[in-house]
């Protein structure tokens, strides 16, 4: 298709790369922080209806909090689907992370471009010793690829890998 | 350029400065209160609470001069033979180093007092993750040429710019008229909508007030009484377009004559240095380095009068976010051309094949139209404003309206690639082009939503450092090819991409 800037060979794909899924055990992670969650809010909202003497809250109380619990299961859903879309692969010079349940999105990230690396171990993670993979690139202040639920000794094997690809250079 | 200025040891700034930093300082407080101001000095009863206001008011300037003074006292910079060194602080002392090689632009900055005193403001721009901006509030021209100079020949990057005084090199500088014309060019819905952004929160800053003298509910009284008597009538609404759209045109006119006064192109030793602006003049310079993305856009007027506006998206460093995208109006078509010489190494896409996004994409835009347009008249025959069936007529108008403006946005819609860059071109009645070389590129997400599967496109997003680019609805293939593509370039990139 692009004919006009014909390169030696055949361009490296993302087309038929093996992703890998994220470890199995991050989905109890996900599980028990949607619990912690639900449970803090529901708990403050039911505080707040039941003692509310407003006319409108207390005869509309039971749908309010249906709705509610509504929200949260859809939420719940979709947590639980996008976890088993998650996946990953490392290449030579880049990573890609696959994710999303509607939207679903590719998103690579080539080694070069990485300005630095972080490892981080949310509480739930590390019950289950798993960690999260932070990769800042430039421009933005904020993480750029955040890949979750990945088995701690994997995550800081990448992470070397990374480092001695960048440093390699 | 005279050595008169010695650098290495702390020198201050010009005495004049006090006045600058008196002046920020009670700008900063009159934009908080001046509805406090403004409604205490209109109260003519109650003399004494007037006098004890006077009083506090006077106490306050007092305050502020004092403040002004320490903050000039307390200010202090050298260059040494490594870096540059700023002490400043009263309470709070800071002591900033930065090394040569950090310093990624030097800018000169006048507002309103600054000019008036004859002072000019230095802005130095640094690179790195913790990025700083110094900024000098207050120092003579001569001074701050002195030391824009002695610092770029410190540089190991060659900027060495000569004195302003030369003239050739400039490619653009833009008359009073010129302004005009492009101001008549301009977006004015735009204006228009930054005028209703700013009435907004004038009125919540006025409702807020009123809330607090608890008058909250008269306030809201006095607008419903007003708004029922006005009967909204064809004739009225199109009076109400029209007033509007005056109005519009004045604002674009004001922005425009602020924003970009004056306005002088010139490129000097491979660099780009821009001026513009009337309270505040602005002196940029550009480098192509630091310039990421390149926006270039126009409209039916603008074209007709041979005119773009140019924008230069630089790198987002650090906690900076503003002043990241520089704009520039009224640029001719030679212009642009030299322009894109100086920032880009090629720019040939003659030979290039122009990619349009798959049908799905006007699909898309047509469903969600057909969706708000449903919802609109739903929310219309249930809401009490309902002015009668008549209305219902105007979908004769806005079906025919939204297919039209779809296809339009549709045959805008394109993409080209060469060896080196990647060139969207977007828009719907005004054109947007949008110049990234690829070298340049961070990182590459692939985007599919559920109705997107079925018909197997994809967007592509590109991450650049000032920003991403989008290309919507591209068949699988193709999307695939572009992206490896474009992650092979930003990995072969043998030019640092900042």
């Amino acid at each position: 298709m692009f004919q006009n800037f014909q390169i030696e060979g055949d361009l490296p794909t993302i087309n038929d790369l093996n992703y890998k899924k994220i470890q199995q055990n991050y989905l109890i992670v996900i599980l028990l922080n949607f619990f912690m969650v639900f449970t803090i809010c529901i708990g403050g909202l039911s505080y707040a209806l039941f003692s509310s003497e407003d006319l409108f809250v207390v005869a509309y109380k039971w749908s309010f909090i249906i709705v509610v619990l509504l929200v949260f299961f859809v939420v719940l859903i979709a947590g639980i689907l996008g976890f088993y879309k998650r996946k990953y692969a490392v290449r030579e010079r880049d990573i890609s992370y696959k994710e999303g349940v509607i939207w679903t999105s590719i998103t690579t990230v080539p080694f070069c471009r990485i300005q630095h690396v972080e490892l981080n171990e949310p509480p739930f993670s590390r019950l289950f010793n798993l960690a999260t993979l932070n990769l800042y690139t430039a421009g933005d202040s904020s993480s750029d690829l955040k890949i979750r639920g990945l088995h701690k000794k994997e995550a800081s094997k990448i992470k070397e890998f990374i480092t001695s690809q960048i440093n390699g250079e | 350029m005279g050595n008169k200025f010695d650098f290495s040891n702390f020198s201050q700034q010009s005495t004049r400065g006090i006045l600058v930093y008196y002046f920020k300082i009670l700008y900063k407080i009159i934009r908080v209160t001046w509805i406090l101001i403004f409604l205490v000095l209109s109260k003519k009863s109650i003399g004494s609470l007037q006098t004890y206001f006077f009083m506090v008011v006077g106490l306050l300037l007092v305050v502020i001069l004092i403040r002004a003074i320490l903050l000039f006292l307390n200010f202090r910079f050298k260059v040494t033979d490594n870096d540059f060194v700023l002490h400043k602080g009263i309470i709070n002392k800071s002591r900033i180093s930065i090394p040569f090689d950090k310093i990624q632009n030097i800018n000169f900055k006048q507002n309103l007092v600054q000019q008036i005193i004859n002072v000019v403001e230095v802005e130095i721009e640094t690179a790195g993750d913790k990025s700083v901006e110094i900024a000098i509030t207050a120092l003579s021209r001569e001074k701050a040429k002195a030391l824009k100079n002695l610092l770029l020949s410190k540089t190991t990057k060659s900027l060495a710019i000569e004195d302003e005084e030369e003239a050739h090199g400039i490619i653009q500088k833009i008359s009073v008229l010129e302004l005009l014309k492009v101001s008549m060019s301009e977006n004015h819905f735009k204006s228009l909508l930054v005028l209703l952004g700013l009435g907004f929160s004038l009125y919540v800053q006025i409702k807020d007030f009123f809330e607090t003298l608890e008058l909250g509910d008269q306030l809201d009284v006095f607008i419903n009484d007003n708004a029922r008597a006005v009967q909204m009538t064809v004739m009225l609404t199109v009076l109400l377009v029209t007033v509007s759209f005056f109005i519009a045109i004045l604002s674009s006119f004001f922005r425009i004559i602020i924003l970009h006064f004056d306005l002088t192109i010139a490129i000097k030793k491979g660099v780009l240095e821009i001026k513009q602006g009337l309270f505040t003049k602005r002196n940029n310079i550009i480098r192509k380095q630091k310039v990421q993305q390149l926006i270039i856009s126009t409209n039916p007027f603008k074209k007709m009068m041979g005119i773009s506006n140019v924008a230069f998206k630089q790198a987002v460093s650090g906690k900076q976010k503003k002043g990241t995208v520089l704009h520039i109006v009224g640029t001719k078509s030679p212009q642009i051309i030299a322009l894109k010489k100086l920032i880009f190494s090629t720019s040939d896409f003659l030979d290039q094949q122009a990619y349009k996004p798959h049908f799905y994409y006007q699909r898309k835009m047509l469903v969600r139209s057909f969706v708000l347009l449903l919802v609109l008249n739903i929310i219309y025959s249930i809401s009490p404003l309902n002015g009668g069936w008549e209305w219902y007529l105007c979908n004769g108008i806005l079906i025919p309206g939204i297919f039209w403006m779809i296809k339009l946005k549709f045959n805008k819609r394109f993409y080209k690639v060469n060896s080196e860059m990647l060139w969207i071109g977007k828009g719907q009645i005004g054109t947007e082009y949008q110049y990234l070389e690829c070298f340049k590129i961070q990182y590459v997400i692939l985007k599919q939503t559920i109705f997107q599967k079925r018909y197997q496109v994809f967007d592509l997003i590109i991450q650049s450092a000032s920003g991403s680019m989008k290309i919507p609805c591209i068949p699988k293939a193709e999307a695939f090819k572009l992206h490896d593509y474009l992650i092979y370039k930003s990995q072969t990139a043998t030019q640092s991409w900042m």
